[in-house]
């Protein structure tokens, strides 16, 4: 059984755990130092610099800039610390996988797709939308839209020597498409958890396919209890189970 | 050199339709002569910037989007990435020898690099 765990929560060095840092140093240094004093000399009143602390105030641009000086960070700290923060907003880094797995989706209902794929291996294929949409006899825009579809996935890539196909399989089948699709949308999943504050779990086992029903059984009661258990008004997270076949060796009964 | 933006582009879901609307509109003309049958607006004005119209796919949306000329691609998406952006499309080299790549930007938009050929 081979397991993937997220890092999950942030790591050690975004802004909110500098502030924390100093708060320490601080203390350890004069243990009459308080949270209080600190919000003070850092200008602001202590139950928000308390919100900061837990994660419960968001860090705007304008809040890192202005304690970030105060901490003693250079400009270029404080630019890096934004544009950090900026890119953990809830939601952000996973758009992409969002676009991908509409990209993915797409694919299935796209006849054209593994027609391309095949194509540009071809002698005599012609890096040409117009050329292309007459092989296939469906308009230069049908072409255009699947092409950049197979682009953002990393199945195909236009280079100075021609399209070349990315799928790395000799004989493409549309199975084979979607899970070469998926293997890209998993690496864009796993850049964006690194950078976010989601937690991924995956495994990869073998199993007895007779349990399937039962396990999908489960996955809903899961589903269900988790939901109940987070259930509130803060904030909106997406919680996503897949179970899926990893081979093509026997279909289930 | 700064990075200027050379082009806008519009992504429309019926591009026949919107191309007519355009062109009908303001004048501009529209040149679809090239390997990807990209329609090319002239807005013929000698000043201010011209550009192009794409396919959207039905699940997608239509909106106008830039083009910014860099010199370095990647270097530019690495950057905008550190910065809060993320890749949407890694460069590519299309059919007559310019090269672009999409990125989105921390407000969620959408923007187009671009390299051209030579």
């Amino acid at each position: 059984m081979k397991s993937v765990e997220s890092p999950g929560e942030g790591d050690a060095a975004d802004f909110r755990t500098l502030l924390a840092r100093e708060l320490a140093r601080r203390s350890a240094r004069n243990p009459s130092y308080s949270l209080r004093a600190f919000a003070q000399q850092l200008g602001l009143d202590h139950a928000t610099l308390s919100q900061l602390l837990r994660g419960r105030r968001a860090l705007t641009a304008r809040t890192i800039e202005q304690l970030g000086e105060k901490l003693g960070l250079t400009a270029d700290e404080r630019s890096r610390q934004i544009a950090r923060e900026e890119a953990r907003r809830p939601g952000d880094g996973l758009r992409e996988v969002v676009q991908l797995s509409e990209d993915a989706l797409s694919l299935a209902g796209d006849g054209a797709a593994l027609t391309i794929l095949e194509l540009v291996k071809v002698n005599g294929f012609r890096a040409d939308a117009r050329w292309v949409a007459e092989v296939l006899g469906i308009s230069v825009d049908e072409v255009n839209i699947t092409l950049f579809r197979l682009l953002r996935l990393g199945l195909l890539e236009m280079t100075s020597e021609g399209w070349k196909d990315r799928t790395g399989d000799a004989a493409l089948s549309l199975d084979r498409l979607e899970a070469a699709a998926l293997t890209r949308i998993a690496d864009e999943l796993q850049r964006a958890l690194e950078s976010g504050r989601g937690t991924h779990l995956s495994t990869t086992l073998a199993i007895d396919v007779a349990r399937l029903p039962e396990a999908r059984e489960r996955l809903r009661a899961f589903r269900d209890e988790l939901s109940s258990l987070l259930s509130g008004t803060d904030d909106v997270f997406r919680l996503e189970l897949h179970l899926f076949p990893a081979t093509k060796l026997k279909k289930e009964t | 050199m700064g990075s200027p933006v050379t082009q806008f582009q519009i992504l429309a879901k019926d591009p026949e339709k919107t191309a007519a609307f355009y062109t009908g509109l303001f004048g501009w003309t529209q040149n679809a002569d090239n390997a990807l049958g990209y329609r090319q607006l002239s807005t013929g004005a000698g000043r201010g910037i011209d550009g192009g119209i794409w396919p959207s796919p039905p699940e997608g949306s239509s909106f106008v989007q830039l083009f910014v000329e860099v010199d370095d691609l990647a270097a530019t998406l690495e950057k905008a990435r550190a910065l809060g952006g993320s890749v949407l499309l890694p460069p590519q080299t299309l059919p007559e020898g310019d090269a672009m790549a999409l990125f989105r930007d921390p407000e969620g938009i959408p923007v187009a690099l671009w390299k051209p050929r030579g």
